[in-house]
């Protein structure tokens, strides 16, 4: 009895404790979420909710008559809005998007139409307007084409990703009962699926730009569409390719719509219908949030085709849903959904009639629009278009998102993709792991309307993308006219001409350049080379080399040059060492003993690389390239304006500029140029995809570490009660995360492969003092630092301790992200620590009062809170939430205000009206007709109902008088409309 | 006939002995090239469309072109610079023959592609009639496309007047007319 009350009363007290740290609901909420405004708002709404329901514990109590009948919120074909944490988010990369926004830049249109217009005599303005939403209708009409084609089982879908594990998860339900073996064994028979056709155009035209092939094949395609996939048509797909059931869509979609499964909206403005992008957790807040919006819902969403809401001509974005997927077929096939949609619209806006019939007249002038530059695909949310995988092209598409930042020209400069000589996309995600997700990383928020936000973020990628497109340009011009015209030894003997005659060192005029000059001009070319290209000093050279492997930039060198980019990288190749060998001479030779370099005449790279901080800038300018008779020039006169490069110095340095520029494009490649046939789709919203990938972050490694915690406890508690012993072991899992990347070449494309960090285990063994001594202390011998003995401690109280350690090697750099925040350093660590708190008291006192079993329940009350503990982080544990905004409009609608107890539904995407029935009747009379309930009286299998565009009253009824009233989805035949009806839209 | 009428005729016409070519937009706004072809020489025109006088050929679209497309923007930065009349003047049935095919695309200083230029502006005119070695006031050049993709991928001919204003068709070269000192 005594063992029990004590007992009781420790986990009475801990219980207590570790509640009182959890965190609290708001601290969930994202602080910035942007609708504060609305505040005074919902008070009110609040106050009148009091009124409205006298018994808000009872929802079927309320009067037939709609509190806010009046609010007129159209029947929105919108996915739930898909609240997660980070944990959740980061898992949620690896499944596709059924929401994705379409970013439509419709300036290469509206240029082209603008010319056309001057050379046809129209009005530009007014023709270029009229193009522009034709070239807009095009763009989303045609997906919506296309995707309705795939779900009619016309078009099939093609394999997003053709790794092996993949294909084999995506194929994986489908087993077979082997034949050659006597006992039943299952397996998965993916081979059977796998396009073979498809796969090896796909393997041939990797990287190469344009593929012949595809369009070949996708036309082949597209005229089988006429057979609908069925066992009778499965002759003429497998003519095509090795198309099974598997590859259609049709009949897998649950909930097929009669028009389209596919809805496309425009949303005027950042508001709560994109609340996911700043809030981690669905509440009573947003819900509210959003039932205001519903109330003026024009305000912020409408139509695609409400070309009046769409003021500015440069760009837009649409947000496009595919409703009424079954979930379990769309995680298997989402991607290759996406994926084989954007490959038919690349074909199809070009080559198919139905693309010529909506974009006529233009048609002709919209198939020249550099389309995959004008179109991109992104999801609203966490969950992907694309695969995500640890590669470069994976890496650098996702810089796409820092355009849509607001003050993006202000800082251009300083991302990396823009600099001269860039790190790489993967360094960024080792130097900043754990970064904001749910703080509108798009900046939405920061301006006034979605037009000026996808006009500022369309503008900064075009301008970037010409910025680098230009200095590419540069370099292989540069680089192709010096390998043919200068050859490495014309370079090392003007080298040396220049440094031995002094007479070649004037200026145009008269003026003669100073010894101290032409010292700057040559430490500069000296060192450059030293960084870029030395054998030994270089730190570059190793991800310069990865150039002439690179196969990414074949299609540009192919239409510009005449030279592929190996064959001018081997130039340099060849330039380097002669450049190096006369500045070894000019070493031997002391020429810079005591000589102050001017810092700001290196190149660019040179400093952005050498010199983080901006002390170059304050430099007097010295470099002074302009000297001397010019060595490479145009044919013509000695002028200024003839010259390629002037001298040696000059020429070395641009070719190496050159080869820098080329790496700079290469290496952010997918950041600024397209594929050829496919739209660019990046996951802007999640950061955590390419976290994952990568092996940054592990979205289960708090589950993990909870699941070990409470084994380890029970195992503890089960060891200490066979065996009470002052010894014990402690041990502790740490996640694992990538720390830095080993770059591999794969057929032309750079890959990562993460290096994970050390051991995940850590361990200690302890003795505990409190049993021999009768005091309450601890001696402890471990594998890692981070005082071990205090980690049996788990409640807080005053430590006393001391550690001897050695080291050895290997530091975890991990920040900021709760508890990951672990100082893992692998040492051999020695600790003796005397703490004095709840726990150790407990434990100290029960010596005294001789219970035995003090240790075993001290284990499992600690697994018991560290459970709960674990299990409530709020961050790490993966959550999600779902909101239908038709279900909360429909809510508040009915109530007058969204009643707490509608708040758990709600937020699990359900609906929460006062009955099934009520709920079923207001979908359809939304989907239906366009309309909105104002008055609804249920009555056995039908029901009386007041609609908002209909006179009278009417009624709706079970027409097949079979009980199942409401038990399906209502269509119109259930309704009994009459003349007094006038519906704002045709519904079929 | 019926395209005709409904043609809107550019002021561009390069007259020849043999052929007059024309560009120009259909109501529809499609592209259309019109040759005209000379009593004596009305086999060519018969060989393009079957008729001995004159014909109308489609252009098809030109991928990418209206766009940040590299190819088309160092065109147009290096026509009469880098991108040179080559010298040689090619036969009208051999140009007549490329036209046949269909995989090509012209440009003029009036071209819809021009983004880096303004519109039919002196310079850009200059820059097309650098490639002329007579006086003429809207050079055609041509670009080789790809049957398939429709992309341009190679710089061709350039139509040009000689001083009775007949037609002269010429090469185009990238030149890299460079010296070392």
């Amino acid at each position: 009895m005594k063992k029990i009350i004590f007992l009781a009363l420790l986990t009475l007290v801990i219980t207590n404790s570790s509640l009182a740290e959890s965190v609290k609901p708001s601290q969930i909420l994202g602080e910035n979420y942007h609708d504060e405004l609305q505040s005074d708002a919902i008070q009110q709404e609040e106050k009148k909710s009091r009124k409205v329901i006298e018994d808000p514990k009872s929802l079927t109590k309320v009067p037939a008559k709609w509190k806010r009948g009046d609010i007129d919120a159209k029947y929105l074909k919108v996915n739930n809005i898909q609240f997660t944490n980070r944990s959740s988010c980061a898992d949620d990369s690896t499944k596709p998007a059924t929401q994705v926004n379409i970013l439509i830049d419709s300036m290469n249109a509206a240029k082209a139409v603008y010319r056309l217009a001057l050379a046809t005599g129209n009005d530009p303005k007014a023709l270029t307007k009229q193009a522009v939403s034709r070239f807009r209708y095009t763009s989303y009409k045609l997906i919506e084409y296309i995707a309705n084609q795939i779900f009619e089982g016309r078009l099939p879908l093609l394999h997003a990703d053709r790794t092996t594990d993949a294909l084999r998860e995506r194929f994986k339900a489908i087993k077979y009962i082997s034949k050659t073996e006597s006992n039943i064994s299952k397996r998965t028979n993916y081979k059977r699926h796998i396009l073979k056709e498809y796969s090896s155009i796909m393997e041939d035209c990797k990287l190469e730009g344009y593929c012949e092939e595809l369009d070949l094949y996708i036309e082949k395609i597209w005229n089988n569409k006429k057979y609908t996939y069925r066992e009778e048509t499965t002759w003429a797909w497998t003519k095509v390719d090795n198309f099974t059931n598997e590859h259609f869509l049709a009949g897998k979609l649950l909930d097929k719509k009669e028009d389209s499964n596919l809805g496309c909206h425009f949303l005027k403005k950042f508001s709560p219908y994109m609340a996911q992008v700043s809030t981690v957790a669905a509440n009573k807040k947003i819900l509210d949030s959003l039932a205001i919006a519903g109330t003026n819902q024009n305000e912020y969403i409408t139509t695609c085709d409400d070309l009046d809401a769409q003021s500015s001509l440069e760009a837009v974005a649409y947000q496009l849903d595919i409703v009424g997927v079954n979930s379990k077929t769309w995680n298997k096939a989402g991607f290759d959904f996406w994926h084989s949609l954007k490959l038919y619209y690349s074909w199809a806006f070009r080559n198919a009639e139905q693309a010529e019939q909506m974009s006529y007249p233009f048609s002709d002038i919209f198939k020249s629009v550099y389309l995959e530059e004008s179109v991109m695909l992104f999801p609203t949310g966490c969950k992907g278009i694309s695969p995500a995988h640890c590669d470069n092209e994976f890496l650098s598409t996702q810089r796409i998102r820092e355009f849509a930042k607001k003050n993006y020209s202000k800082n251009a400069l300083n991302q990396d993709f823009m600099k001269a000589l860039p790190q790489g996309a993967e360094k960024d995600l080792l130097d900043d792991p754990f970064v904001d997700y749910n703080n509108d990383i798009l900046e939405y928020g920061k301006f006034p309307d979605m037009n000026d936000w996808a006009k500022r973020f369309a503008q900064n990628l075009r301008k970037s993308r010409s910025f680098i497109k230009k200095r590419l340009v540069k370099g292989i011009e540069l680089l192709e006219i010096s390998s043919k015209a200068l050859s490495p030894n014309k370079i090392a003997s003007n080298l040396d001409a220049i440094t031995k005659d002094k007479s070649l060192w004037s200026l145009p005029g008269d003026d003669k350049i100073s010894i101290e000059k032409m010292k700057n001009e040559l430490y500069y070319l000296c060192s450059e080379y030293n960084v870029a290209a030395h054998e030994t000093l270089s730190f570059v050279k190793a991800d310069l080399n990865y150039l002439s492997k690179l196969k990414n930039l074949d299609p540009i060198f192919n239409s510009l040059s005449a030279n592929t980019l190996k064959e001018q990288y081997n130039y340099f190749e060849q330039v380097a060492p002669k450049v190096l060998a006369f500045c070894e001479e000019l070493e031997e030779k002391g020429i810079w003993k005591g000589f102050e370099v001017k810092r700001n005449g290196f190149s660019e790279w040179y400093k952005e690389l050498m010199f983080k901080s901006d002390a170059a800038k304050s430099d007097e300018i010295t470099s002074n390239k302009v000297w001397g008779t010019p060595l490479l020039k145009n044919k013509g006169e000695n002028t200024v304006a003839n010259a390629i490069c002037f001298n040696g110095v000059d020429c070395a340095r641009q070719i190496l500029e050159s080869v820098t520029s080329i790496y700079s494009a290469a290496k952010y490649f997918k950041t600024f140029f397209v594929n050829s046939q496919e739209a660019t789709s990046p996951s802007l919203i999640n950061p955590y995809a390419e976290r994952t990938a990568c092996k940054i972050y592990d979205p289960w490694w708090k589950v993990k570490r909870t699941l070990f915690y409470a084994f380890s406890d029970l195992t503890a508690a089960a060891v200490s009660y066979v065996n009470p012993t002052p010894f014990y072991i402690n041990l502790d899992y740490v996640p694992q995360r990538a720390i830095s990347f080993n770059k591999m070449m794969d057929d032309g494309e750079l890959k990562f492969d993460p290096q994970m960090s050390g051991s995940k285990w850590f361990g200690s063994l302890n003795l505990d003092l409190t049993k021999i001594l009768k005091i309450p202390c601890q001696v402890s011998v471990g594998n890692h630092t981070g005082a071990l003995p205090s980690s049996r401690s788990y409640f807080s109280g005053y430590s006393f301790k001391g550690c001897i350690q050695h080291e050895n090697g290997g530091e975890i750099t991990v920040r900021d992200a709760s508890d990951i925040n672990v100082n893992t350093v692998k040492a051999i660590q020695g600790c003796a620590s005397c703490t004095i708190n709840f726990e150790t008291m407990a434990n100290w006192a029960a010596t005294f009062i001789n219970v035995p079993v003090v240790s075993t329940s001290y284990y499992l009350i600690r697994g018991i809170v560290r459970f709960y503990k674990g299990f409530s982080d709020p961050i790490e544990i993966p959550r999600r939430w779902e909101i239908n905004p038709n279900s909360v409009i429909d809510t508040y609608r009915r109530y007058g205000t969204i009643p707490k107890k509608c708040v758990k539904r709600l937020t699990k995407g359900g609906y929460c009206m006062p009955s099934k029935c009520e709920h079923a009747i207001t979908e359809a009379a939304g989907k239906l007709f366009g309309t909105q309930v104002t008055y609804l009286n249920e009555h056995g299998d039908a029901a009386t109902v007041k609609l908002k565009h209909c006179s009278n009253k009417i009624q709706v009824v079970d027409t097949l008088k079979m009980g199942l009233f409401c038990r399906s989805e209502l269509t119109r035949e259930n309704f009994w409309e009459d003349s007094s009806c006038n519906f704002p839209k045709e519904q079929k | 006939m019926k395209l005709i009428t409904t043609l809107i005729l550019l002021i561009m016409s390069i007259n020849t002995f043999a052929i007059q070519v024309n560009t120009g937009w259909t109501k529809n706004f499609k592209k259309i090239l019109s040759v005209n072809c000379s009593e004596d020489d009305g086999h060519l025109c018969a060989n393009l469309c079957e008729n001995y006088s004159s014909c109308e050929v489609e252009e098809s679209y030109c991928r990418n072109c209206a766009g940040d497309n590299l190819f088309i923007k160092y065109l147009f930065k290096e026509l009469g610079n880098r991108i040179q009349n080559g010298g040689d003047a090619v036969p009208a049935d051999t140009f007549l023959e490329f036209i046949k095919e269909g995989n090509f695309t012209s440009l003029t200083s009036k071209s819809i592609y021009n983004f880096i230029d303004r519109y039919n502006s002196f310079a850009t005119k200059e820059k097309f009639r650098s490639l002329c070695p007579n006086p003429t006031e809207y050079p055609i050049v041509f670009l080789g496309v790809n049957e398939v993709s429709r992309s341009p991928e190679s710089i061709r001919y350039v139509a040009c007047s000689n001083s009775e204003q007949s037609a002269e068709i010429f090469n185009l070269k990238k030149i890299y007319d460079v010296e070392v000192n």
